[in-house]
């Protein structure tokens, strides 16, 4: 079955976002054994959680990407939704975490709104009848 | 002597690209990339109407003040603020709400190369794939062409029209010292700036790709065309002032215009978009109906 340049794209997208988060991940395992600089008001177990989330994520990402590749329902539809709703949960927490820390509420954190918004409304709208395999 | 179009024709390409370009990758990368870049500048705009308040605090300041005179420098070296004129940035900075005004200008820098990004692959991913063969017996090419800019043009007018109604609400929202009726027009002004500086960019795209047939190509002569006239104008411009002449090949520095206070200004710049749309689309023309398909 012949697959919509759409799909490779979000594939393409997945990867890159995953290998940023992953550099990311990176950054929060070299803090946590304690080589690198400790954000200030960051407690060990935030980022312990947030290191778990980041691994998580990147793992959903990288194997919804094969999914798109591969028009696999359950890896690509599924599997991505899923990764969608995930990052939407990790944003609750951290939202709640700088909330809770006095943090006033900025707009501009809504931007990693965007791309989990994106994939749930494609993969289940635009490119449902081309995940079946 | 005029061209007849079957209009019915081509709303039916446009309905069916349609379909297509928000499956395709170009769709799917400017649907990503526009949203991030737009709604991220939207979203850093809405956070600084607490602090940016209804006007500029500089325009209080006398021009002979030494805050303002940095502020002037800053704003003509620095793009966009610095292509448009003290008057028009005048206007912007307090008269209107300044925080809006900077999402904006810098809006009409990004926004119509972003366009580049969807518009590439109109008619050169049909001729490529060679598939146009199996359309053209069935519809005219004049009505091809036509309809994948009107598809293009649709889908940009739903993300965008979508993303300025998303950041005018957050506006209204975050903003209750600005007034709501001001906070609208100037909302609409935006979006309708921003749309008709995208519109000959659609055009420009689809005269590239009736000229190169090849998406990757029309891509790279696209954007590399863009930045050098963008690049080069710029440079050539502080130089002489006759070399800006040559940042009017595209619609670089005519979409300025739509910045400035009087509706003078504003309907001189939206019929010179027409005029840039029409022209590009008829040079691709020229180059499409002798084409070898």
């Amino acid at each position: 079955m012949y697959r919509p340049g759409g799909l490779t794209a979000l594939a393409v997208i997945n990867f890159v976002i995953a290998g940023l988060l992953g550099l990311g991940l990176l950054g929060l395992v070299i803090v946590l054994a304690g080589t690198g600089e400790r954000p200030k008001g960051v407690t060990e177990g935030y980022l312990y959680v947030r290191a778990f989330f980041l691994f998580g994520d990147v793992a959903l990402l990288v194997l919804a990407g094969i999914g798109y590749l591969k028009m696999k329902r359950g890896l690509g539809r599924w599997l991505g939704s899923a990764e969608a709703v995930y990052s939407l949960v990790f944003f609750g927490y951290v939202l709640i975490f700088t909330l809770g820390e006095g943090h006033p509420f900025m707009f501009s954190t809504l931007q990693q709104l965007i791309y989990p918004g994106i994939t749930l409304v494609l993969l289940n709208w635009v490119f449902r009848e081309n995940l079946v395999n | 002597m005029g061209v007849p179009v079957n209009l019915k024709d081509m709303l039916i390409v446009t309905r069916f690209d349609y379909r297509n370009l928000v499956r395709s990758g170009p769709g799917v990368i400017f649907l990503v990339v526009y949203l991030f870049v737009v709604v991220q500048l939207g979203a850093i705009s809405i956070d600084l109407i607490p602090f940016g308040a209804k006007e500029s605090p500089m325009c209080k300041l006398p021009d002979d003040s030494a805050p303002t005179k940095v502020k002037d420098k800053l704003q003509r070296n620095i793009p966009p603020f610095s292509n448009v004129s003290p008057e028009a940035w005048r206007f912007l900075e307090c008269e209107r709400p300044v925080v809006m005004s900077v999402f904006f200008l810098i809006a009409l820098f990004v926004v119509p190369f972003l366009v580049l990004l969807l518009s590439f692959n109109q008619v050169a991913g049909y001729l490529h794939r060679k598939s146009i063969r199996y359309i053209l017996p069935k519809t005219g090419r004049l009505e091809l062409y036509l309809g994948l800019f009107l598809s293009n043009l649709k889908f940009f007018t739903i993300v965008s029209g979508a993303v300025t109604a998303a950041v005018t609400l957050g506006w209204l929202i975050v903003g209750r010292n600005l007034e709501f009726g001001t906070v609208l027009l100037f909302s609409a002004r935006i979006f309708a700036a921003l749309w008709l500086s995208a519109v000959p960019l659609i055009a420009f795209m689809s005269m590239m790709a009736a000229m190169v047939g090849k998406p990757t190509g029309t891509f790279f002569l696209g954007v590399g065309f863009y930045l050098a006239v963008d690049i080069i104008g710029g440079l050539m411009s502080r130089q002489s002032q006759y070399a800006k002449v040559f940042f009017y090949v595209l619609p670089l520095e005519a979409k300025y215009w739509f910045a400035y206070p009087s509706l003078g200004h504003f309907l001189g710049a939206a019929v010179l978009m027409v005029c840039y749309t029409a022209a590009y689309l008829a040079i691709g023309w020229a180059f499409l109906r002798r084409r070898n398909v």
